[in-house]
């Protein structure tokens, strides 16, 4: 019982940095951009996060800098392959490569130190009164990360919003048929922005929970794959938020498990390998013929003038 | 004499200018650590060319660069991306350890070629997956093969840490190889081995696959259109997966010939992250016989960037930014169209307006 109450626990706190990605994920794909570059836009965000909160002191500007610093990535990115054309694959790979050789550069560049930042002001547990003396439910949820429920009224915010307005509408639009919406006279290069943005800021939260929230420091190329898993999780959810965060919990389930069993195994290279293996068959069962996926993602658009 | 001017019009500036570019930004990233970029850009230059070390030691580096960027850059003109290289690079690595070990007392005239056969067969059996995953199901072939990244450098771990690892060693390494599986050394007191003079010839091989084979002509034929190719009766899907497997089989050898070659046994983490100095490698070179001039360049800047760790606040990390930037800026090559039309536009107006007033 004790283990099934600390693999749950352990699941919610697992999945936060990967359901705020995978909402990013789906905002940006919807738009026609692909999420190739989730990964780097995360992990700017977790090195942002700790660099915010090492010049301050205060972890909430910590996350705001994380989120700052995601954005501008995501718009580096955009800049390139939204205005400019550019392979989409291919930059988001560079961005990737650039996020991790700039944050590893600079950790000796602040800190001094390698591969590893000195330790800074994480953002501390909030308990919620009443609920965390129930017992089991308090256990799991009475007692976590202000991020872990922050993603809830995020997670409502992105479903009504992509679903749910004109704004989310014209977002799948663009994705679809860009040279319909152009036809309408709405610009195809701003929607794709505003997703850029929206995007940067839910991978900046993410990574910013990885390395202020989880720990209290940054490690070289601490996001290790998650943000690739955000991709895997929004292909999972056929590019819809609810479905994203479904599977968001299921990486999240698949690392608590493999944390769990790390302690009961003498080879835990074989168990570590688990998020990775899901992340594949996860890909393998569910892309078929990439049902849901927006037909103009990935695809450059240039905007008639 | 016209027919050469007209050959050098056709050759494409794109990534010139794009390396141009990246060598500004990388200098303002270097200002904006508090360095001065002339005297870092010479530090990495004398670094790497300034002694006979620093000469070296770029060999050594440009070796693994060169199988890696193949792998990439053979790949990227069937329209397969191939980001699985470190992973392919470590399977080969440890299929080739497994024959060396096993074949003790085998003439190096009979093991040298059975291990790199054996390197090349682990490369392109990691490569199999994203490939089949891309064109059974329509999993895109990045992210499988990053994935199985994870999985072979996992699993390389397990294998030097258990069933592999050395009497005796407090570090997760395999037993020295027999001697006969050694390639030989090239100059004394240097690890650089003829590993290079393999990369050489496969590079030539891979070029006269791509311009005078069937094959050659049907993988440039996917890259340029899939639908095409498919209407001209091009079997794309066999199309593919063979361009994937020799890529995986590049990957491979570049494993094997570290393995061969510099350390004499298998390491745990003995690649610095080769593979994906191979998408750089292979984005700006992009032709089989240019892939060994950008090795050579970024084997320049990976011996320079070590030379960085003493006296600057630096790392080789630098070179890791460097090289993502020259890859965004490569695949944008509207970019520098769109800044010469600016350019000039503004040349231009600035005219009229000079003119007018």
């Amino acid at each position: 019982m004790d283990d099934i109450v600390a693999v749950l626990n352990s699941t919610l706190r697992l999945t936060t940095p990967i359901a705020y990605v995978t909402l990013g994920a789906v905002v940006l794909e919807k738009s026609g951009v692909n999420a190739m570059a989730m990964e780097g836009t995360m992990l700017v965000g977790a090195f942002g996060a700790v660099v915010g909160s090492w010049f301050t002191g205060s972890a909430w500007l910590g996350v705001l800098t994380g989120i700052l610093f995601a954005v501008l990535i995501s718009l580096v990115r955009s800049f390139l392959c939204v205005s400019h054309q550019a392979d989409q694959t291919v930059s988001g790979v560079g961005i990737n490569i650039l996020a991790s050789g700039m944050t590893a550069m600079l950790l000796k560049v602040i800190w001094n130190m390698d591969g590893k930042s000195d330790v800074v002001t994480a953002l501390s547990d909030w308990s919620i009164p009443f609920v965390e003396n129930i017992p089991v439910v308090g256990e799991i949820i009475g007692k976590q990360n202000p991020l872990v429920y922050l993603l809830f009224p995020v997670l409502i915010g992105c479903c009504l919003l992509l679903g749910h307005t004109p704004f989310g509408l014209r977002l799948a639009a663009v994705g679809e048929h860009p040279e319909v919406l152009s036809s309408l006279g709405l610009s195809v290069y701003r929607y794709r922005y505003i997703a850029t943005i929206l995007s940067g800021i839910l991978a900046g939260i993410g990574g910013a929970y990885l390395s202020i929230g989880q720990l209290s420091f940054f490690t070289q190329d601490m996001a290790s794959g998650r943000g690739f898993m955000a991709l895997a999780a929004c292909i999972f959810g056929r590019w819809t938020a609810l479905g994203g965060f479904l599977g968001a919990l299921l990486f999240g389930f698949a690392e608590a498990v493999q944390i769990r069993l790390q302690s009961w195994v003498q080879y835990t290279q074989f168990i570590r390998m688990i998020p990775y293996a899901v992340t594949i068959l996860v890909l393998c069962g569910f892309v078929r013929k990439r049902s849901g996926a927006p037909a103009a993602s990935g695809k450059p658009y240039q905007e008639q003038q | 004499m016209e027919k050469l001017k007209q050959r050098l019009k056709k050759v494409s500036l794109t990534p010139l200018y794009s390396l141009l570019m990246a060598l500004v930004i990388g200098g303002i990233i270097i200002l904006g650590s508090g360095n001065n970029p002339f005297e870092i850009y010479g530090k990495l230059i004398t670094g790497a060319l300034g002694t006979r070390n620093g000469i070296l030691q770029t060999l050594l580096q440009s070796t693994p660069l060169i199988f890696c960027g193949l792998s990439v850059a053979f790949g990227m003109r069937g329209g397969v991306l191939n980001l699985g290289v470190e992973g392919q690079l470590y399977m080969g690595a440890l299929a080739a350890t497994l024959v060396a070990l096993g074949g003790e007392g085998l003439p190096s005239v009979v093991l040298i070629p059975l291990c790199l056969v054996a390197g090349m067969l682990g490369g392109a059996v990691w490569s199999l997956l994203p490939i089949v995953l891309k064109l059974k199901r329509g999993v895109h072939e990045v992210v499988t093969a990053l994935m199985l990244n994870y999985i072979a450098t996992l699993f390389i771990d397990f294998m030097t840490n258990y069933p592999l690892m050395a009497e005796g060693s407090s570090v997760a390494q395999s037993e020295t190889f027999p001697e006969a599986a050694w390639l030989p050394k090239l100059f004394p007191r240097s690890q650089v081995t003829c590993g290079i003079f393999i990369g050489l010839a496969l590079a030539v091989i891979l070029a006269f696959v791509l311009k005078k084979t069937v094959l050659g002509y049907q993988i440039t034929l996917v890259g340029q259109n899939e639908l095409s190719a498919k209407a001209a009766g091009v079997p794309v899907g066999k199309v593919m997966v063979t361009t994937m497997l020799i890529s995986g089989m590049c990957a491979g050898l570049a494993g094997t010939v570290e393995v061969m070659g510099t350390y004499n046994r298998l390491i745990m983490g003995f690649s610095p992250g080769y593979g994906f100095d191979g998408i750089a490698v292979a984005v700006l070179g992009s032709s089989p016989i240019m892939v060994v001039f950008s090795a050579l360049l970024f084997g320049i800047l990976r011996a320079g960037g070590t030379a960085l760790q003493f006296g600057t606040n630096l790392s080789v990390k630098f070179i890791s930014a460097l090289q993502g930037i020259i890859i965004i800026l490569i695949a944008a090559p509207a970019l520098c169209s769109h800044l010469y039309a600016a350019i000039r536009k503004k040349k231009k107006t600035g005219k009229e307006e000079l003119k007018n007033g």
